[in-house]
C-alpha cells in the first residue's frame, strides 16, 4: 500500500512559482487589518447582546433553575468525597422550564425533602418500607407520610407517577425509542419508563474533537420526575440558540466543566449533559479535553430530535425481552465476553500492523507490562516503547507463517476462545478485554513464536509490582474478588449480605439525618435510605463496574471512592465506607480494627513502598555494585555519591537513572540496567 | 533566512507542501494558495532550523495549520469554485489514477492521515501530535480510511 501510495502521489506536483523576490512584496505589513477592526466591533456587539440576552433570559438556562440552591458534597483533587464538606450549587430541573407544572412539582418536592425529618425521628419510627406500594420505589420515599406528600404534589400539579422502568441495552434504543442517534454517536445502556421518559449514557465522535461523553435525558410531560442536575454556577455559562442539522432549534450552554443541549419539544423536555467544558483537563477520562462552541454544535447535529416527538409509550415487555440475556451461538462471546466480529476486527488490525511493519502500532496493542523471553534473556517490559528493541525477536517470519496458516479465508481468521481470552494463529497469539483507567479494551496478552521467543503475563522477573498490596496489604486479585462479590450482592438486593460486610459501629447519613447503627440488622433496615433511588443504585454499580482500585491510607478505594474497604486485624476484608450519588453514606467509626499493614518506619519510606527495598538497604547495595563492576567506575562512583535514589515501576534508580536495580523474589537485590 | 537556503527549501519541499495541502483541501487551487502562504511564513520565519528534517517537519506542521485556518474561514465557504472539475494529474498507470481519485473522494480527516502516514512516513504518534489528536484516533482514522479505500479499490488493493 505504501509503495503504491508513494508512486501515485509522487506524480502530484505544485504549479505555483515561488520566488524570493515575490516574498518581500507579499509580506504582511504592520497595520491593523480591516478584518480585525470589523471583528473587534462584532465581538463588542456580541458581548452586549449576550449580556442583555442573559439578563432578559432569552436563552433559557436561568428558566430551568430550581428556586433554591442545592447542597452537594465537595470532592478533593482525586474526585473523592471529602467527608462533612458541603457546598451549595445551582441546579436545574430536567423536566422543563420553571413555569411548567413538572418543574414546579420537582421544586416543591426537593424543598420538602430538604426540610423533612431532619432529626431522623420519622425514619426511626417507621422501619417497614416494604409496606409501601411498589411504585414509590422509583422515588425517594421511605414511609407513608412521604408517599402521601408525593401524592399531594402530583395531584396538585395534575401529574402522574411513573409505574414501571426497564433497562435498555446498547443497540436496543432504535426499537425502544427510534433512530434519534446518528452515526458517530453511540447510545449505551440506560433505562426507560412506561411513558417514554428515558435516560442513558453515550459518547460521540465529533469532526474536530475525538470523543466526548454525555448523558441524555428525555422527560415526557405529564409525569413527575424528581431528577435534577448540578450545574455549579449559572453565571459561568455562555448560551445561544442553534438550529440543528435536523432543523430543531436548541439552546446550547457552555461552561468551564460542562456543556448543555436543551430543548422543549412540546410534549417532552430534552437535556443533554455534556461531560466536557471550556476548561476540561485534556487528560479527563470522559472527554478529549476542552470543548468549543463549534464542537457543541456538532454534537447537537449528531442527534435527530425530530424522532423524539411525538413521545410514544414504549412496549416495555419488548424492551425487557431485548435486554434479557440471550442464548448466543457466538462461542467466542460466551467464553471471552467479546463478540466474534469485534474480535475478528481487532485481530485483523493487529495482523495488518505486523505485516506492514508498523512496530509502534503493534506494540501499542499489547497489554503492558509483559514478561518477554528473547535470545538475550527474560525481562519484564513495562511499556510499548521499551519493547521495540525486542520486536524482531518476537514478530518473526515464523510467527507470520503461523498467522497465515490459521485463516478461514481472506476475511476471517480461525479464532477460538478459552479462559476468557481469544486465541489466533493456532494459539500463538492470545488477546482479551483489559481494564485500564476505567476503560475496557481489547489488548494482546500473549505471543509465542515457533522460535521459542514470547511475551506473556507474569508481570515481573522477580520484582513485586502489586502497588495495591504495598499500600494496603490486600493483593489486587483479592481486592477485585471482594468488589465482584459486593457488586453481586448489590444486584441481588441482598441488604443483609451488604450489611454484613461492614465494620461496626457505623455512622449512617440519609435524608432523614445522621445516626449510628451497631450491627448488620440495623444497617439492613436503613439500606434503602442510603441507596435511596434507582439512580443511586445504578451510579454505585456503574462506579464499581469500572473495576478501578487504588490504595490510600491503608484502605482500598473502588470506583471514584464510592466504596472503601480494608484488611481487618482478624484477616478479614470489610467495608469501611460507601457513598451514593444522592450524597447518603455509611462510614465505619472504629478505625482501630484495621490491620497494621506496614511497619511505621517503612510506611514513611517511599522507596520501600515503591520497591520493597528500604532506603538504607538500597544505599548499601550501591557501593558493593561499584566495587564489583568495572564500568566507567570513576564517573559512576562520583555520580552515585551525588545523585539521589528514586524509584519507578518497582525498581530503584541511582546516578540519574544510569543504574536500575530491584528486589528479586529470593530477597536478593540485583542489577537490571546499567 | 538566506536567499539560497530559501530557494533550496522551495525546490526540495514545494511538492510536499502541495501534497499535504491537497490532501486537506481536495481542491488543487486551494492547495496552491496554501503553498504560497506556507512559503511566505518560511520567508518570514526568524528561528534557524537545526536540520533538513527539522525544516521538513516544520513545513508540514505549518501547512496543516494554514489549511485548518482556511477551512474554518467563513470567506472560503462563500467562494464559488471557478472550475467544476478539479485538475487531475496524469498518471503512468490506471491503478495510480484510481487510487488518486479514491483518496480525493474521501473525507478530509481520512485523506490527511493517509498522506502523513503513507507518503510522509510519520508515525501515528507524530501524526497525533501534529493534528492535536489522540494516537488512538489516528489509528482509527487510518483503519477506516483503509476500509473505505478497500471497498473502492478491490483489485488495486489486492495487488498492493
Amino acid at each position: 500500500m505504501r509503495e503504491l501510495y508513494q508512486q501515485t502521489f509522487s506524480q502530484v506536483h505544485s504549479s505555483t512559482v515561488i520566488r524570493w523576490e515575490d516574498m518581500e512584496a507579499m509580506k504582511p505589513k504592520k497595520r491593523i487589518s480591516r478584518n480585525l477592526i470589523v471583528l473587534a466591533a462584532v465581538i463588542a456587539l456580541l458581548a452586549v447582546l449576550s449580556t442583555v440576552a442573559v439578563a432578559a433570559d432569552w436563552f433559557g438556562l436561568r428558566s430551568l433553575l430550581l428556586p433554591q440552591k442545592t447542597p452537594v458534597s465537595v470532592l478533593d483533587d482525586d474526585g473523592i468525597v471529602i467527608p462533612g464538606e458541603v457546598k451549595e450549587v445551582d441546579a436545574i430541573s430536567l423536566s422543563g422550564y420553571e413555569d411548567s407544572a413538572e418543574s414546579r412539582a420537582t421544586a416543591e418536592w426537593q424543598a420538602f425533602l430538604d426540610g423533612y425529618d431532619v432529626d431522623g425521628a420519622a425514619r426511626a419510627a417507621d422501619k417497614n418500607p416494604e409496606a409501601l406500594d411498589e411504585r414509590y420505589s422509583l422515588y425517594q420515599v421511605y414511609n407513608q407520610e412521604m408517599a402521601d406528600k408525593l401524592d399531594e404534589i402530583v395531584e396538585k400539579y395534575g401529574l402522574m407517577l411513573h409505574r414501571r422502568l426497564e433497562i435498555v441495552l446498547p443497540g436496543s434504543w432504535s426499537g425502544a425509542v427510534g433512530d434519534f442517534v446518528l452515526p458517530g454517536n453511540t447510545a449505551y445502556s440506560g433505562y426507560i419508563y412506561e411513558d417514554g421518559t428515558f435516560s442513558y449514557d453515550g459518547d460521540a465522535s465529533l469532526p474536530d474533537y475525538d470523543l466526548v461523553d454525555y448523558q441524555f435525558r428525555r422527560s415526557v410531560k405529564g409525569t413527575f420526575n424528581e431528577v435534577i442536575l448540578n450545574i455549579e454556577d449559572v453565571s459561568q455559562y455562555r448560551e445561544w440558540v442553534y438550529e440543528t442539522a435536523c432543523g430543531v432549534p436548541v439552546t446550547l450552554a457552555l461552561g468551564p466543566d460542562k456543556g448543555l443541549i436543551l430543548m422543549d419539544l412540546g410534549d417532552s423536555f430534552v437535556t443533554v449533559n455534556v461531560l466536557a467544558g471550556t476548561e476540561t483537563d485534556p487528560d479527563d477520562i470522559f472527554s478529549s479535553g476542552p470543548i468549543s462552541a463549534g464542537d457543541l454544535e456538532d454534537l447537537a447535529d449528531s442527534f435527530d430530535f425530530t424522532v423524539l416527538t411525538p413521545a410514544k409509550s414504549p412496549d416495555l415487555d419488548a424492551v425487557a425481552a431485548a435486554s434479557a440475556p440471550e442464548t448466543t451461538e457466538d462461542i467466542i462471546y460466551t467464553a471471552a465476553g467479546v463478540r466474534e466480529n469485534v474480535a475478528q476486527e481487532f485481530y485483523a488490525e493487529f495482523v495488518q500492523a505486523i505485516e506492514e511493519g508498523r512496530r509502534e502500532d503493534v506494540a501499542a496493542r499489547i497489554a503492558w507490562p509483559r514478561t518477554v523471553t528473547a535470545p538475550a534473556g527474560t525481562f519484564t517490559i513495562q511499556t510499548a516503547e521499551d519493547f521495540l528493541p525486542y520486536y524482531d525477536d518476537i514478530f518473526t517470519d515464523g510467527l507470520l507463517d503461523a498467522v497465515r496458516a490459521n485463516q478461514y479465508d481472506s476475511e476471517r481468521a480461525d479464532l477460538f476462545a478459552s479462559d476468557g481470552m481469544v486465541g489466533g494463529a493456532g494459539g500463538a497469539v492470545w488477546f482479551g478485554l483489559v481494564e485500564a483507567a476505567g476503560v475496557r479494551s481489547l489488548q494482546v496478552l500473549t505471543v509465542q513464536n515457533p522460535e521459542g521467543c514470547s511475551l506473556r503475563s507474569g508481570g515481573s522477573a522477580g520484582v513485586r509490582t502489586d502497588a495495591l498490596y504495598d499500600r494496603t496489604a490486600i493483593e489486587t486479585a483479592v481486592a477485585e474478588e471482594f468488589v465482584e462479590n459486593l457488586m453481586q450482592l448489590l444486584r441481588d438486593g441482598d441488604r443483609k449480605g451488604v450489611a454484613e460486610l461492614f465494620v461496626y459501629p457505623c455512622q449512617v447519613q440519609t435524608a432523614a439525618g445522621t445516626f449510628t447503627v451497631d450491627g448488620p440488622e440495623e444497617l439492613a433496615a436503613c439500606y434503602d435510605d442510603v441507596i435511596a433511588t434507582e439512580t443511586d443504585f445504578r451510579t454505585l454499580l456503574g462506579e464499581l463496574e469500572k473495576r478501578e482500585l487504588f490504595g490510600q491510607n491503608g484502605m482500598v478505594g473502588a470506583g471514584s471512592g464510592v466504596v472503601w474497604f480494608g484488611l481487618m486485624q482478624d484477616g478479614d476484608i470489610r467495608l469501611m465506607a460507601l457513598q451514593t450519588a444522592s450524597g447518603w453514606s455509611i462510614r465505619q467509626l472504629n478505625s482501630g480494627v484495621m490491620a497494621e499493614y506496614l511497619p511505621e518506619e517503612a510506611a514513611e519510606d517511599p522507596l520501600f513502598v515503591q520497591t520493597g527495598m528500604e532506603t538504607a538497604v538500597a544505599e548499601e547495595f550501591l557501593p558493593y555494585y561499584d566495587k564489583t563492576v568495572n564500568f566507567d567506575a570513576k564517573t559512576l562512583a562520583a555520580n552515585l555519591g551525588t545523585e539521589e535514589l528514586f524509584s519507578a515501576d518497582g525498581l530503584a534508580a541511582a546516578a540519574g537513572g544510569e543504574v536500575w536495580f530491584g528486589l528479586k523474589e529470593d530477597g536478593d537485590i540485583r542489577l537490571f540496567t546499567v | 533566512m538566506e536567499r539560497s537556503e530559501f530557494q533550496h527549501a522551495v525546490d526540495q519541499y514545494q511538492d510536499m507542501v502541495y501534497r499535504v495541502a491537497l490532501h486537506q483541501f481536495g481542491v488543487p487551487q486551494d492547495a496552491e494558495d496554501a503553498v504560497q502562504e506556507v512559503f511566505l511564513r518560511l520567508y518570514t520565519a526568524e528561528k534557524p532550523f537545526e536540520s533538513g528534517e527539522h525544516l521538513r517537519r516544520w513545513l508540514i506542521r505549518v501547512t496543516v495549520n494554514v489549511c485548518k485556518d482556511t477551512l474554518k474561514s467563513p470567506w472560503r465557504k462563500r467562494r464559488v469554485p471557478l472550475d467544476t472539475v478539479p485538475d487531475q494529474p496524469v498518471f503512468d498507470r490506471p491503478e495510480e489514477r484510481e487510487l488518486y481519485q479514491a483518496v480525493m473522494a474521501l473525507p478530509e480527516k481520512y485523506r490527511t492521515v493517509l498522506d502523513l502516514f503513507y507518503y510522509e512516513e510519520l508515525s501515528t504518534k507524530e501524526i497525533a501530535a501534529l493534528l492535536g489528536l489522540r494516537q488512538s484516533a489516528v489509528t482509527t482514522r487510518l483503519s477506516r480510511a483503509r476500509e473505505l479505500l478497500k471497498k473502492q479499490l478491490k483489485e488495486v488493493w489486492k495487488d498492493a
